[in-house]
């Protein structure tokens, strides 16, 4: 499982590289599905069931179903230019990130993953009908208004 | 079985992944795939998250990542819903075409 660990965080890594620095549109949506797929085989090996399940319901199954949705309205015409002007200075500060997050992340003093069991979907249920479930309720309304938001927001003048 | 993982090793995957979601953010000029690599930066916060929670020794941090995926799906609809609509004020996907608020 620990090797497992590691083969799937590369791959959700290439899958991510792969995203950023496709020229077709539609080619980094299905690199995003790959990715989405891998994540959730690394929430596997950590014992995270559940969001393993959602992650392949929702992120892969719906959120780039919609993306796809749209390249088809709109039209997945490559752009002359792949990178806008500012492409390096954004790479330095994404670089200077990921080392400040690295450096955050070494300097904590935190416990090895496998101490807790795997999670179960019970325990996970009293979490969010219980301490969250305010959140839980507003998640709802938030869809809700997402909804009403994206209906009015993609009409045409009519 | 779980992997037998040191807690900083998920944190540094999940701050790679940020990092190139947020270099894709900045860079890309298809509208497309800026959000795109948007959804990826929201992965890497699931994954952190997840790792966080379990260090701790609960499953709390599952039970927010739930959430988290619950407003990335809402967040790609609205997104996805603004750029139907740019697209169809300026014709182009291109990023650098919609400057109206250029001084």
């Amino acid at each position: 499982m620990t090797i497992a660990f590691y083969l799937l965080g590369a791959l959700v890594l290439f899958c991510g590289l792969n995203v950023v620095l496709r020229r077709n549109p539609v080619h980094a949506a299905l690199w995003l599905v790959a990715g989405s797929l891998a994540q959730a085989g690394v929430f596997v090996t950590l014992g995270a069931d559940l969001l393993a399940a959602v992650q392949v319901l929702v992120h892969a199954g719906a959120v780039v179903v919609l993306f796809l949705f749209v390249v088809m309205t709109v039209g997945s015409a490559g752009d002359r230019r792949r990178f806008g002007g500012q492409a390096p200075l954004g790479a330095a500060v994404a670089l200077a990130v990921a080392v400040l997050l690295a450096a955050a992340a070494r300097a904590a003093d935190l416990r090895m993953l496998n101490v807790l069991g795997p999670s179960s979907a019970a325990e996970i249920g009293r979490w969010l009908l219980g301490t969250h479930a305010l959140a839980f309720e507003a998640a709802s309304l938030l869809l809700l208004a997402a909804l009403v938001a994206a209906v009015v927001a993609s009409r045409s003048d009519a | 079985m779980i992997a037998v993982v040191p807690a900083s090793h998920v944190l540094l995957l999940a701050a790679l992944l940020f990092a190139v979601g947020l270099a894709g953010v900045l860079g890309r000029r298809n509208l497309i795939v800026l959000l795109l690599s948007a959804e990826l930066m929201l992965n890497a916060v699931t994954l952190n998250l997840v790792a966080l929670g379990r260090a701790r020794g609960s499953f709390e941090g599952e039970t927010i990542a739930l959430f988290v995926i619950t407003i990335a799906a809402a967040e790609v609809a609205v997104g996805l819903a603004l750029l139907v609509a740019l697209f169809r004020a300026r014709g182009t996907l291109d990023a650098d075409a919609h400057d109206g608020l250029r001084g």
